[in-house]
């Protein structure tokens, strides 16, 4: 097994040698995780009964079929039982209010047009333009040489936001995708603060500049 | 290269999720799941979710959870799971540790002795012995769960006990008191 340590009480579980020892040791292991497993619940929102319904599905769902899921996390050996019991729950949770009410579309698209849009603001003001000419109302009006440069822009782009490595790309899905602040970001990839994010931005962003400039696309716009 | 509204090829298996969560994937996995994280909103919700619950169950504990919902809940799980433990022979006080096997008849090849943690134990001593009290077996181990090295035979359709002490570190010691067990074929 790599670097997940396995709790004892889930090993009891997976090991019992008979019946009775393996209800036991399932009995210690959802009391020892139960303040986490209905955290999850209730996270859910609603009333109490339904916060206990899905708690109940939880605890069904991952006793079932001899634990399979249990064994399943075992076998993989990398996470921490804790952190992934979290996201067991709460895709659990998913399942049970997607099979009583259907699916609920993301209200967030992954747009990369939003993630586009951001960048090029950002670019904007980095470059001290005064105006970005895409908010422009009467956008009917813009040439066609300026169409063709915008588009050209949006190509350059895209192709240099593609060629970023996966963890700058995420960050920036993060900023201008999914709106967070930096300090957010920071605890959710794991940089020491707010400011560590600001800087990797304004690193990304030149990065972007610069292959910009030498498709000799100057500024936002073009 | 066009992002589609919504991502439709295969999300994070859960055991992925968790491990880039604890930051235990090595660079390459890493790479791949940042990536797919990147054109994947409903990943990255997860992602923003998880980390919400598992960074609130770190704080100190207050009564964040009602004492009604948590007593709800433990009545909820005994009711659809009766736990089954052996009583210790000998009367007096209940055992602290736990144990949870073996009791009984119990297969030779699956014989593994398990117990309950103790907070705060530096070590936990095991004993084995003959139906006649006579040991068989004795010796301190670091883990819960334990099992008989092949120089140690038990002997089929045999009665034995077994007992197992926690050693605290401010010098007491918890016992899970003794439990009876025959190895069977």
């Amino acid at each position: 097994m790599a670097n997940g340590a396995v709790p004892f009480e889930l090993d009891a579980v997976l090991h019992a040698p008979d019946a009775a020892v393996r209800e036991a040791a399932w009995g210690e292991l959802v009391l020892r995780h139960s303040r986490l497993l209905l955290a999850v619940s209730r996270s859910f929102g609603g009333a109490r009964d339904e916060a206990m319904d899905r708690y109940a599905y939880v605890l069904e769902k991952l006793s079932e079929d001899n634990h399979h899921r249990l064994r399943a996390f075992q076998a993989d050996g990398r996470a921490s039982f804790s952190t992934w019991l979290t996201v067991a729950a709460r895709r659990l949770c998913l399942d049970q209010l997607r099979s009583r009410y259907g699916r609920n579309r993301p209200t967030q698209d992954s747009d990369r047009a939003t993630v586009l849009r951001g960048v090029r603001r950002r670019l904007t003001d980095s470059l001290g333009a005064d105006l970005d000419t895409d908010l422009l109302a009467d956008e009917g009006a813009a040439s066609a040489d300026t169409m063709a440069i915008r588009r050209e822009r949006d190509v350059r782009l895209h192709d240099a936001l593609a060629n970023l490595p996966a963890s700058d790309r995420l960050l920036l899905a993060l900023r201008f995708d999914d709106d967070l602040s930096a300090a957010k970001i920071a605890g959710l990839l794991g940089l020491p603060t707010a400011f560590h994010v600001y800087r990797r931005l304004n690193a990304i962003l030149a990065t972007l500049r610069t292959t910009l400039e030498a498709h000799g696309i100057e500024g936002a716009d073009g | 290269m066009s992002a589609p509204s919504e991502w439709t090829g295969e999300h994070m298996r859960d055991v992925e999720m968790a491990a880039y969560l604890d930051r235990r994937l090595s660079g390459p996995e890493r790479a791949r799941v940042e990536g797919h994280l990147a054109e994947c909103a409903e990943c990255r919700l997860e992602m923003r979710e998880v980390r919400g619950l598992l960074d609130r169950s770190a704080r100190p504990r207050r009564l964040m959870v009602g004492a009604g919902l948590l007593a709800a809940a433990a009545s909820l799980f005994l009711v659809l799971r009766p736990t089954v433990v052996d009583p210790p022979r000998g009367g007096g006080a209940p055992p602290a540790l736990t144990a949870y096997g073996p009791t009984g008849e119990v297969p030779l090849a699956a014989l593994r002795f398990v117990w309950g943690a103790a907070p705060g134990a530096t070590a936990y001593r095991l004993t084995i012995s003959g139906g006649n009290g006579v040991p068989v077996w004795s010796g301190s181990v670091a883990d819960t769960v334990f099992v008989l090295p092949d120089s140690v035979p038990l002997g089929v359709d045999q009665q034995y006990v077994w007992i197992a002490d926690a050693l605290l570190g401010d010098g007491s010691s918890r016992s899970t008191g003794l439990h009876d067990f025959k190895p069977v074929r």
